[in-house]
């Protein structure tokens, strides 16, 4: 497991240096129009952005591919699926699942300039300041923290369940056994919560969160943010206006 | 269990996220703010047990858990899934950013139904009832997500009828591991630490009670 998405964040580049607020309102944007692309122009075009800004980021791509096995597991049910099942013949069903996959990677791509260039509790705060509420952003942050520890732990009573013999198998048994060890891991959780709570208490903690990172939004910060959002425009632009000359 | 980006239409979307807003909104409401760091360790920790690797057939799968969430955070299980859900998007991309809403909607309804479900069946008396309610909850609420999740493609659009149809479908063996694990994870809670389980006293604070 490897939950680090802001492993690239130490790097140089355009992208790092946009500043974290503007990074996520700007690529939500260019989210939200890359949803609303049909036809396959402007699904190709979402995605040669999104690849664009991959590169300029700097992460290496080998990262970023281990990172795309799941999406494709969850899209390629579409691509395989639509063509055999679509009413409109297969023709019409390999487009939509073209459509859909092709949007679909684009958008994942786009996770990793918009998250993987800064660092994960800088993107919170920036939530934070973007107005997602506060209780929230304050239970990402907790859980996120304990996710390295936990992960530790259960690899350990993994190796220890192995150490006895246990061979995970399709029966019951093994189910009983991963039962047993998820009801352990909760036991686990439970019992630190009430110590980790008073240790933070005896810390100071105010029910309020300090970073020691500090926002500016500055005139490089504008023009990149202006690109974005133009491209944002331009693909809603490309999909719609596409099929009225070509279609 | 995940709906990637790309697939649901603007419309479904953003009412994913109006449901999710209302719901996570009364139920977070009703928290007091120290409630949440020991919500978040115990969703830390159930999001860690669902990276296990189980075994199926030729292939292997990950838990989802949402029952197990329900029966032991109660009404929290649906912030703490929400939670789950945005943090999975950001590190793993497992499920697309934009369908978080949708996602939390789809899993984290049934977490609440399977909060009330066990609270039922476990409250009768017979042997092995902890066990057994467990199976219902975990089941059932794999069930109704399967059921969600064949709702939230049909918005997409009519030719998704026959994908809602296998995808509701391959529910059913989930069903049975899931319902399996959950049967031994609360019989395993009920004995070690019963005030674990929301219906006794629970995992949080005594205000947070609905």
């Amino acid at each position: 497991m490897h939950p680090e998405i802001d492993r690239f964040a130490h790097l140089s580049s355009p992208l790092h240096r946009l500043d974290a607020r503007a990074k996520i309102t700007v690529f939500l944007v260019f989210l939200v129009a890359a949803a609303l692309v049909r036809h396959l122009p402007g699904a190709l075009l979402a995605l040669g952005l999104a690849f664009w800004w991959v590169v300029l980021s700097r992460i290496p791509l080998s990262f970023i591919c281990r990172r795309l096995k799941a999406v494709m597991l969850f899209l390629s049910p579409f691509l395989i699926l639509l063509p055999l099942t679509h009413p409109g013949g297969w023709e019409a069903g390999l487009r939509q699942g073209g459509v859909i996959f092709i949007k679909g990677l684009a958008m994942v791509l786009v996770v990793f300039p918009m998250f993987g260039t800064t660092p994960f509790h800088v993107s919170m705060k920036a939530l934070a300041s973007l107005k997602v509420p506060e209780r929230l952003v304050a239970m990402i942050l907790f859980t996120y923290r304990y996710l390295f520890g936990f992960a530790e732990e259960v690899r350990t009573m993994q190796q220890a369940a192995r150490a006895r013999g246990f061979k995970p198998r399709s029966n019951r048994r093994t189910l009983g056994t991963f039962g047993n060890l998820i009801g352990l891991m909760v036991v686990r959780a439970y019992e630190r919560t009430e110590r980790i709570y008073q240790a933070m208490l005896a810390r100071g903690f105010k029910n309020k969160f300090g970073t020691l990172s500090e926002f500016s939004f500055t005139w490089p910060d504008a023009g990149k943010s202006l690109g974005i959002l133009l491209a944002a425009a331009v693909l809603v632009g490309v999909d719609r206006l596409w099929p009225k000359f070509f279609g | 269990m995940h709906i990637a980006d790309g697939v649901l239409p603007l419309a479904s979307i953003a009412a994913g996220w109006v449901g999710t807003g209302v719901v996570a909104g009364l139920t977070l409401r009703k928290a007091p703010f120290e409630a949440l760091p020991k919500a978040a360790v115990m969703t830390s920790g159930f999001f860690v047990a669902s990276l296990v690797h189980v075994p199926l057939g030729p292939t292997s799968i990950h838990l989802t858990l949402n029952g197990l969430v329900g029966i032991v955070l109660g009404p929290l299980a649906f912030p703490a899934i929400l939670v789950g859900l945005i943090l999975q998007s950001l590190l793993f991309q497992h499920g697309g950013l934009l369908t978080i809403g949708a996602n939390t909607l789809m899993l984290g309804l049934p977490a609440l139904a399977a909060y009330k479900i066990y609270a039922l069946v476990s409250r009768r008396n017979f042997s092995h009832r902890e066990a057994v309610a467990g199976f219902l909850a975990g089941s059932l609420a794999i069930f109704f997500s399967g059921l969600l999740l064949a709702l939230w493609l049909m918005t997409a659009g009519r030719e998704f009828l026959t994908i809602a149809r296998l995808a509701l479908a391959s529910c059913l063996p989930l069903m049975v591991v899931e319902g399996l694990v959950c049967a031994a994870a609360a019989a395993f809670l009920a004995k070690v630490k019963p005030e674990i389980l929301w219906r006794k006293t629970h995992a949080v604070d005594e205000s947070v009670l609905p």
